[in-house]
């Protein structure tokens, strides 16, 4: 994929709980990071590129690589394209991980055939084949939110969608989920919300900013960490300033 | 897609079926569905307490994993009618096995049938169970397991039993419960009454699905209007399921029957003419007890009958004018049985007259002594001693004398003594005096 367009997008809860109003945002392939304090909008515009909700105007457009466009109102073809793992993922009862992966699958559209033969690929993506058999109500947080992961993946999206896939999990689970996005195709969009900028350096292309349902920031790894004082050394810490500036208002 | 080991419905298939199987045996009586496939396939849809409440329940079961799980059917590609059927089928099949495990049962209870095995019945009381997974789907959908799968079994449980006892007939038809009124042997199912089953059951599915999908909320279309549009259309969908259903069942009686035709009736060659239908005639041929015993009535006084057939009495009355007498014929009824039912014909058809309020309670007590007599002088001449032994005795005349007033036991004692032309003649005098609402002249003593 090429990006994911979002023009003049506007969305409110209620008439006094408006998130975005004219959002104009693009992503591009590669993997972006997306911040923000808690309440700037991050869930909730991943909710809406994910088509579990729908903008009151404004339209979100998958382009590819040709230049084809698929716009948010598209439903079936445009949910071919986007996998998601919301941040409160929790598995369907009563199936084991195998059969989860598969059904995610099927739900996504695959035949049953093709569900059943990209399930194991899936799996081996985010290292669960070997729980395969276990129920997915038994695993724990992180091998949940792995479970998430394969089923989202399964069927090949183009744009990638993970709402802060690594809150709550030990250090670890963060490592084994840094690990898996570094895998991710660079080819495919994949946006992730984060609170953890530790986490920016290494793993993401881009960063999006984004306070009060206005976005504060949108351009590279380097270009973000160029904002941070010349006197902070350690990336880490780099990263962590320009956050910290974006969000406090200094810039 | 699912697997199909570990599904709900397959935990409940077995209590189900055993309740099925205990309800059958200790609430159905074998005479009532005897020799008659109608009315054991009939007789099931009482077993639609189990299979309904089955399938909502497991449907809640269902649809609540859905539910309870985040990230996976928000963004589906599929649409949610072939995700709910996906997951409803089990239901569906175990609801409609344990409706099955019951029918193949009271078949057999009822044993070999001269009828066809009524498809329609069948039919209707399987696809009753779509209106009952549209509960559970409803209920799945919008509240969490634990409250909606209880809720589920309330809602179908009250259902059905709410639409058995409801004055106006047609909606007892919605539910299905009272497709168990059909049929006796001179009867059919009344078509419609299943017709009206099936369409609400079908549309009354679909609403469900609708509001289901409303209060699921999936948030696609601008806010707030896709959940009112499918409220919406799911209650009103609701609202045309039941206008159809009552709409159809309209004109059903108390009981969803309507009269077998008189032509499906075998007759025999005996004077008089006795036609019963083949369910009567399955478990032994009794017409020539009829016909003896009204041809011994007749001998001593009473009407002459010409014609004795097995009908609903709105069909053909008790007694008619013409001499065609309407008995009660049941299958595998004893020879005393249908000696006692033929018999009681006179009797019975006094108790049909319109007469004054003031004069009631003695013309039945009348009719009773007459039956009585009847009874017994018919007997004394088709049966033999054993068989009179099983002849009801006349305790019922004591319960319908009225204290102060006229003894009727004591009448009938005193008829006894009679000898046997004046017991006749006092008879036939009382059957006329009483099919004019006059009461007869008390027995006096005599002697045999």
């Amino acid at each position: 994929m090429k990006n994911i367009d979002i023009s003049a997008v506007s969305y409110a809860y209620s008439s006094k709980a408006i998130i975005f109003h004219d959002l104009n945002l693009a992503f591009q392939s590669g993997k972006t990071a997306l911040l923000g304090p808690n309440g700037a909008g991050k869930s909730t515009l991943l909710s809406l590129m994910a088509s579990v909700i729908a903008p009151s105007s404004g339209t979100l457009e998958i382009v590819d690589l040709a230049g084809n466009r698929v716009c948010h109102r598209e439903l079936s073809k445009f949910r071919r394209l986007v996998a998601w793992l919301p941040q409160d993922f929790s598995p369907v009862a009563g199936l084991s991980v195998l059969e989860h992966v598969r059904y995610s699958g099927w739900l996504k559209g695959m035949s049953r055939k093709d569900a059943k033969r990209a399930t194991p690929l899936a799996l081996s993506a985010v290292g669960l084949e070997s729980l395969a058999d276990k129920k997915a109500t038994e695993l724990s947080g992180g091998q949940q939110r792995r479970l998430g992961l394969a089923g989202a993946l399964v069927h090949q999206a183009g744009v990638v969608l993970l709402d802060e896939p690594t809150a709550g999990l030990d250090p670890g689970q963060r490592d084994r989920f840094r690990q898996i996005l570094a895998s991710l195709d660079k080819q495919q969009i994949t946006v992730v919300s984060t609170h953890q900028t530790e986490d920016i350096d290494g793993t993401f292309d881009h960063v999006v900013v984004l306070v009060d349902g206005c976005v504060r920031f949108n351009g590279s790894v380097n270009e973000f960490m160029a904002v941070a004082p010349a006197s902070a050394v350690d990336p880490r810490d780099r990263v962590r300033l320009a956050y910290a500036a974006f969000v406090e208002g200094e810039i | 897609m699912l697997p199909i080991t570990r599904r709900p419905a397959w935990w409940l298939l077995i209590p189900g079926m055993i309740l099925s199987a205990l309800y059958i045996q200790q609430y159905v009586l074998e005479e009532r569905i005897m020799a008659d496939a109608q009315a054991a396939v009939a007789a099931s849809a009482l077993l639609l307490i189990f299979a309904a409440s089955l399938v909502s329940v497991s449907a809640a079961l269902e649809v609540g994993r859905d539910k309870s799980s985040r990230g996976m059917t928000e963004i589906a590609v599929r649409s949610k009618i072939v995700i709910a059927l996906v997951r409803l089928w089990p239901s569906f099949v175990a609801g409609a096995i344990v409706q099955l495990v019951g029918i193949v049962l009271l078949l057999v209870k009822a044993g070999s049938s001269p009828n066809r095995f009524p498809i329609l019945i069948a039919v209707g009381l399987f696809v009753a169970l779509f209106f009952h997974a549209g509960i559970g789907m409803f209920l799945g959908s919008w509240m969490r397991a634990r409250f909606a799968v209880p809720l589920a079994l309330a809602v179908s449980y009250l259902w059905l039993g709410f639409a058995w006892t409801f004055d106006f007939v047609p909606v007892r038809y919605l539910a299905g419960l009272a497709l168990e009124g059909c049929c006796a042997p001179d009867e059919t199912v009344d078509a419609a009454a299943v017709y009206s089953l099936m369409v609400f059951s079908v549309l009354g599915f679909f609403g469900f699905v609708l509001l289901a999908m409303a209060v699921s909320g999936s948030r696609m279309l601008p806010r707030g209007k896709a959940n009112w549009v499918r409220t919406s259309a799911g209650m009103l969908t609701l609202i045309v399921a039941s206008s159809l259903g009552l709409f159809i069942a309209r004109d059903v009686a108390v009981s969803p029957v309507v009269a077998r035709p008189l032509a499906e009736a075998e007759c025999s060659v005996s004077v008089p003419e006795v036609c019963l239908f083949p369910t009567q005639l399955a478990r032994g041929d009794t017409r020539q007890v009829y016909a003896e015993a009204f041809e011994v009535l007749a001998r001593k006084g009473m009407p002459k009958v010409n014609k004795i057939v097995s009908a609903s009495t709105e069909q053909v009355p008790v007694l008619s004018n013409d001499g065609v007498a309407n008995v009660m014929a049941t299958p595998g009824q004893s020879r005393s049985r249908a000696l006692e039912s033929a018999a009681s014909t006179y009797a019975d058809a006094l108790t049909y007259i319109e007469c004054p309020q003031e004069t009631t309670e003695d013309v039945y007590g009348w009719a009773e002594v007459l039956k009585a007599w009847s009874i017994r002088v018919a007997a004394e001449e088709v049966l033999d001693p054993d068989e009179r032994s099983t002849l009801p005795d006349t305790s019922m005349l004591e319960s319908v004398s009225i204290p102060g007033e006229t003894n009727f036991l004591g009448q009938w004692h005193k008829l006894s003594k009679l000898d046997n032309k004046s017991q006749s003649q006092w008879a036939t005098a009382a059957y006329d005096r009483l099919s004019n609402c006059r009461l007869p002249v008390a027995v006096s003593g005599g002697t045999k």
